[in-house]
């Protein structure tokens, strides 16, 4: 018995360990060979078993790791994976999400992390939340150290086994406190890290991207996206039917290259993923397996937030005018199409549709299924009162859906446009402070307030009341305070004296 | 708000970074602390570490420790050095520093289970706990040392810093 997966863990309550993704994460080390699997556990270690008919680099070490008795751990388990969640740390109280894994050698063997492990055996630890969901980002071969690599947690259990494989045989290479160059040791794992890259592109029929040996530094990648085209809205992504869609391409480039490129932007996203990722997985679970609960979230919720969000940057970075852009969001739709006439099909399918969302979100009173019910208590209970959710996701869809109305009640364009310009006033002016304005440099902070003015900001009044609400949220910061100061009109009275009634406000 | 004093000088005895506590709010799975960063100096930025690295708790006292420096930590094998975040505070200025810790940290336990098991603690963050950060600072930023050293304890940039400073909050400083 040479690796064992921990199943559980002795005085802490179920959850704490996952046992059963470190299982799926061997799996594709052994690059999906069926004669990977896994013995009748014993206490909480469950044997590893593996009888080898891959021949490619990770499955061989997999066979070496599993099939060798190791002399540094004579009788017991060589090794003892646990995947554990970004909460976790070692015996020195260091997050785990400061490595995203490491590899300890037995107590008393005096190699470095010794000092660490209180077992006899090697303890190959790995955070199976990916940074709590904001992923890690390593530097990529041949860039000269730019960091916008992804670690699949594959690849970081690889890694971490690469150093087990050296310790087992006491034969570590150096360590050194540079992480830039790598040390020996980490090099050699870096190494054979991009051996798994290398399988896991060949099973997508990808090209390979490598880690550059020669950094072992890395950087949270913050959200989730980084700077490669991550992880992005798994509810577009099961609703439209696949994360390489075409809404949930028109999503990302809309969260990377407006939305998430200032510091404030940036912050606010990584607020929304994390409340986001509180309540989308369960929602997706329920939307499976049902095809018409997928096409009411993609036709009531994700496009019409695609259309939203791509109106509201078309007017801010292109300068597009209202009337414009409520001629553009409306374009589809007739009044004469509400009654479901000849040519009423389109009208009539809207108005379903944004009653069944509205419904789901807790609003309009229509018969729902077990399923639909199910999404929408996650939705009330869970999502809607979150502030990033509410303004980010909710609050479009609701204004795109009450601009649709007014055209199908018989409005008339310059109706709906006067909506729409008073929608993106109050809406920008209210977007979430986050509490990254308060450690920001003035300089930054100013920075920050000239691209709200020339984005979400677009009005005085818009302008005035943001800095408001900024000033009574986070004023006591000093770069803050002048920097309101140094960027407000003066009539708007956000001189010195106010400035501390509306940080005592 | 805290009535703790604010702490930390460097060794020059020049005036270091000062810490209060703003206040205490609790959401789902997580705690956040709201911090002021005062820098009396007039004529330097103080730069600081703006992420926890490490959460230490104190059995015998109960209190956790919130690290956002790396200082004495050993080097060990792992998938990837995470450089923390760094900010920074103007001369004569504050900074309110938000620090979002989980509600519950599972720790690996100081002793071994049955057959050669890891044990494993949860320890909640509950409001009846003592909270003492720590922040490593210095009036220079940092850059990466580039040359390889051997056998040295510590992350790459411990060395940077300066010095550090402390604030307690105590038990039920803010219910949030």
């Amino acid at each position: 018995m040479s690796i064992s997966i921990q199943t559980d863990a002795t005085g802490a309550g179920s959850g704490t360990v996952h046992a059963d993704l470190a299982a799926a994460h061997l799996l594709a080390i052994a690059n999906l060979d069926t004669g990977f699997g896994v013995g009748t556990t014993v206490g909480n270690l469950q044997p590893v078993t593996y009888a080898r008919s891959e021949a490619g680099v990770c499955p061989v070490r997999l066979d070496a790791l599993v099939n060798t008795d190791w002399p540094l751990t004579p009788g017991g388990p060589d090794i003892i994976v646990l995947a554990v969640g970004g909460n976790f740390t070692l015996i020195d109280g260091s997050l785990i999400t400061i490595r995203g894994g490491t590899s300890l050698p037995p107590a008393g063997s005096g190699m470095p992390g010794s000092t660490l492990n209180t077992s006899t055996s090697t303890v190959v630890l790995y955070d199976t939340s990916d940074n709590n969901g904001q992923g890690y980002c390593l530097a990529r071969a041949g860039t000269g150290g730019t960091m916008d690599l992804r670690l699949p947690l594959s690849v970081m259990l690889y890694h971490e086994l690469s150093h087990a494989f050296r310790t087992v045989q006491s034969a570590s290479l150096a360590l050194t406190v540079a992480c830039n160059p790598s040390s020996p040791e980490e090099n050699a794992a870096i190494v054979d890290e991009n051996d798994m890259r290398t399988q896991l592109a060949a099973q997508l029929g990808q090209p390979a991207v490598l880690r550059d040996p020669g950094i072992h530094c890395g950087q949270s990648c913050s959200g989730g996206g980084g700077g490669n085209g991550g992880s992005c809205c798994i509810v577009a992504s099961v609703s439209s039917g696949s994360p390489l869609s075409e809404e949930v391409q028109q999503l990302r480039a809309l969260r990377e290259q407006f939305l998430r490129r200032s510091e404030v932007g940036f912050a606010f996203f990584d607020a929304l993923h994390y409340a986001y990722y509180g309540f989308s997985p369960q929602v997706v679970t329920v939307m499976a397996t049902d095809l018409e609960l997928r096409a009411t979230v993609l036709d009531g919720f994700v496009r019409p937030l695609i259309r939203m969000l791509q109106a509201v940057r078309d007017h801010a970075l292109d300068d597009v005018p209202v009337p414009e852009l409520a001629r553009r969001l409306t374009a589809d739709l007739d009044p004469a199409d509400k009654a479901g006439g000849q040519d009423g099909v389109e009208g009539a399918r809207a108005l379903e549709l944004m009653e069944r969302a509205a419904a789901l979100l807790g609003g309009a009173d229509v018969p729902l299924d077990a399923n639909q019910r199910a999404v929408r208590d996650l939705l009330v209970d869970l999502a809607l009162p979150d502030p990033h959710v509410h303004w980010g996701l909710v609050e479009p869809v609701a204004a795109y859906h009450d601009l649709l109305r007014r055209r199908l009640d018989g409005e008339d364009l310059d109706g709906v446009s006067a909506a729409l310009a008073a929608f993106l006033t109050d809406w920008g002016a209210r977007l979430p402070i986050a509490p990254r304005w308060g450690s920001l440099s003035r300089g930054r902070v100013q920075h920050e307030l000239r691209l709200l003015d020339a984005t979400l900001l677009r009005t005085p009044q818009a302008r005035r009341t943001f800095r408001e609400r900024l000033l009574a949220e986070l004023g006591e910061a000093t770069a803050v305070r002048t920097a309101v100061a140094a960027t407000s009109d003066p009539a708007w009275g956000l001189g010195p004296d106010t400035e501390r009634r509306g940080a005592a406000s | 708000m805290s009535n703790d004093r604010p702490t930390g000088t460097s060794p020059g005895e020049q005036p270091g970074l000062a810490l209060s506590l703003d206040r205490i709010t609790r959401r789902r799975g997580q705690v956040e602390l709201r911090l002021r960063l005062d820098n009396p100096r007039t004529d330097r930025a103080l730069h600081y570490v703006s992420q926890p690295r490490a959460i230490v708790r104190n059995d015998a006292t109960g209190t956790f420790e919130v690290r956002l420096t790396d200082q004495g930590r050993e080097p060990i094998p792992g998938a990837v050095h995470v450089l923390p975040s760094f900010d920074r505070v103007d001369p004569s200025s504050t900074a309110l520093l938000t620090v979002t810790l989980p509600d519950t940290i599972v720790r690996m336990s100081t002793t071994a289970g049955p057959n050669g098991e890891i044990q494993v603690e949860e320890l909640p963050l509950g409001a009846d706990a003592t909270v003492e950060v720590v922040i490593g600072w210095s009036d220079t930023a940092y850059y990466p040392d580039p040359r390889e050293r051997q056998g040295t304890a510590g992350a790459p940039h411990s060395g940077w810093e300066q010095a550090q400073s402390r604030l307690v909050v105590p038990p039920r400083a803010a219910q949030g």
